[in-house]
């Protein structure tokens, strides 16, 4: 039924702008988690990546017209919520034990 | 999901038993506390005899991969028993005589629901779920890095693997949300439906595709999200060292098959060519580099990382040649790779019992030295230690070998008998490194006097490890054709979604006369 659109999915201008988005907030949550050093910025930027997916998701659920899309957003934010929650809750343990939030203090393993 | 309520006994046994655990934890006596071992053990046999039951069952039609999920519970539930029995003592305190007070049934509430994941992760049949049972795998494992012992390296690796971790989770989310896009619903069979009904894979189920590769790519360690492996594995706790070498690396494998399953496995042609491609290339570079830096290591743990990563280099050779000769059911590469995958799990949880057993500097043996000349004093333990190298090198007579018998007849027999001979060339490689163990312990004098840790339950998963990577050697066929059922399920799929079905589904169907004459062969390789 909606298969029929498999092919053309991408040639929808107005579902490529909101791809876009989608792909340019996965990116720049890419290039925060490579480059910040701070963590809680780099716990940012995979939120922004997060987020990115969730417009894409929405959007092809808008252009399908049905309410997958949707339900997954729904329990990607509560399982970024249940990450979110366990990342302060480790960014507060490491903070108690060195004083920094830079990830750099974190570094004595090598080989 | 389309599968009835008591399908999935064994992992709602397992998440209520999760939530008892963890009420326990808080208790205020240090024997209440302490019942929280017993009841994972207890929970963890109930949900293996459930699984069993269930799989007994015949389900018919109803339940096409009905062999697949009861392979995956039993191994979820029958490993995790013998992860249970050797963080018997978990959390480590680094005050030994503190333990007692310490004790807390976290660890083990979050071993249980990630155990559950794993339990679950063969039965998914949503994008949704499958994205909920591989987070069910991960967040808890988080948790336990972090946590499991106080030192600041634990911490260290606790960072390194949460942040790759959500970082791998987005990266095959946006896979998912193509895959989604490429044919407008979560639901496997409609996207297997739409597989099928294009005559070319268009780019952005490609793109999918490639970023869910990847993206898992870090659960199972392999190459390109491999590098994180050594530092939490050498960084945590022993135990939980030993249960990072299974649960995600087998919901990984199972996850990849799944995804794979969507595809109908015709990616051969065309652009969706890459997507093999990427397989054989992860498949090559993961075990090379495992192997070779593996053999610089002086650190137990961190050389059984690299081994980690390595063994999945194998088991992706299975996963890139797949199921291509349908009509060679008995060198089916999924059945090859989940027959790897449970004897994978059996010899490395069995080692890292062994070093849990033997107190070291710091809490559990680590260094090469830590275990030098333990086999005068600790001849047991020795012999378990040394029966899971061998095994793992791939030596006749243990599990290990049939393991990678398997794997190279159907890299063979599918014609890429280039990555055969690669596995090959590593399987010799790494013997170098897993002897240089077996010579440690056996060779060398004590370099410092060592203790043991007290409860009986390590050294008895240990020697249970060994025993089955001795008698799964000698006698494969439960293993064998838990894996090769499996595996045919997985073709029969195919055969279904494809509908050019009728010669395929008898070749299914003959699968079991195949079967005698692998064993035959097998026992003749002996």
């Amino acid at each position: 039924m909606m298969i029929t659109h498999a092919t053309s999915s991408f040639s929808d201008p107005v579902l490529v702008r909101y791809l876009a988005l989608g792909a340019v907030l996965f990116a720049i949550g890419l290039v925060g988690f490579m480059a910040r050093r701070n963590m809680i910025m780099i716990f940012l930027s995979t939120e922004i990546m997060f987020q990115g997916v969730a417009i894409n998701l929405i959007a092809f659920s808008r252009y399908y017209h049905n309410a997958d899309g949707q339900s997954f957003v729904i329990f990607l934010l509560t399982v970024a919520a249940a990450e979110a929650s366990l990342a302060l809750g480790l960014v507060v343990m490491l903070f108690r034990h060195r004083q920094t939030l830079n990830v750099d203090a974190w570094s004595d393993m090598q080989g | 999901m389309n599968i009835p309520l008591n399908h999935l006994c064994p992992e709602i046994i397992m998440i209520v038993a999760a939530c008892i655990v963890a009420l326990l934890g808080a208790a205020k006596s240090d024997s209440v506390r302490r019942s929280a071992q017993w009841i994972s053990l207890i929970s963890l046999i109930l949900a293996f005899i459930a699984g069993w039951r269930i799989g007994t069952v015949d389900a018919g039609p109803a339940w096409p991969l009905a062999s697949f999920c009861t392979y995956d519970t039993l191994l979820a539930s029958g490993v995790g028993i013998l992860l249970v029995l050797l963080s018997w003592d978990m959390p480590f305190a680094l005050d030994p005589a503190k333990s007692d007070q310490t004790f807390r049934g976290e660890y083990f509430a979050m071993m249980l629901v990630s155990l559950a994941g794993v339990s679950m992760m063969a039965k998914v049949d949503n994008l949704i779920w499958l994205f909920i049972a591989l987070e069910l795998v991960s967040i808890p494992t988080y948790i336990m890095v972090a946590t499991g012992r106080g030192n600041p390296a634990a911490q260290e690796a606790g960072i390194k693997y949460f942040f790759l971790g959500s970082l791998s989770a987005a990266i095959y989310l946006f896979g998912f949300s193509y895959l989604y896009g490429f044919c407008g619903s979560t639901d496997f069979s409609k996207i297997a439906g739409a597989f099928a009904g294009s005559s070319q894979v268009p780019y952005v189920a490609i793109i999918g595709l490639l970023m869910v590769i990847i993206g898992i790519a870090y659960k199972i360690a392999a190459v390109p999200l491999h590098y994180y492996a050594p530092d939490v594995y050498q960084g945590t706790a022993t135990p939980v060292t030993a249960f990072l070498s299974f649960a995600p690396k087998a919901a990984g494998f199972i996850a990849l098959i799944l995804v794979f399953n969507l595809t109908g496995w015709k990616l051969s042609h065309g652009a969706a060519r890459a997507v093999p491609d990427l397989l054989m290339v992860m498949a090559v570079l993961s075990m090379t580099i495992g192997n070779v830096l593996a053999l610089l290591q002086r650190n137990i743990k961190r050389m059984l990382a690299y081994s980690s990563i390595s063994h999945s280099g194998y088991m992706l050779v299975g996963l890139a040649v797949g199921p291509l000769l349908l009509s060679h059911s008995t060198t089916n590469g999924i059945s090859a790779m989940l027959f790897y995958l449970g004897a994978y799990s059996i010899m490395t949880v069995g080692a890292f019992a062994v070093l849990v057993y033997l107190q070291g500097k710091l809490d559990a043996a680590e260094d090469l030295d830590d275990i030098a000349g333990i086999a005068s004093e600790h001849p047991l333990a020795a012999a378990c230690m040394a029966v899971c190298m061998l095994s793992l090198i791939g030596m006749p007579f243990t599990v290990g070998f049939l393991g990678k018998l398997f794997i190279v007849q159907a890299a063979f027999s599918s014609g890429h008998g280039v990555l055969a001979v690669i596995v090959m060339i590593n399987a010799a490689i790494a013997a170098a490194y897993y002897l240089s163990i077996i010579t440690s312990m056996y060779l060398r004098d004590p370099w410092t006097p060592f203790s043991v840790r007290r409860p009986g339950t390590i050294q008895f998963s240990a020697a249970i490890a060994a025993a089955l990577v001795i008698l799964l050697g000698l006698f494969p066929s439960v293993l064998m054709s838990m894996s090769q059922y499996s595996g045919s399920e997985v073709t029969k799929m195919v055969a279904m979604d494809h509908s050019h079905g009728a010669a395929l589904i008898k070749t299914a169907s003959t699968l079991s006369a195949d079967k005698n004459v692998e064993m035959r062969l097998a026992v003749r390789a002996h």
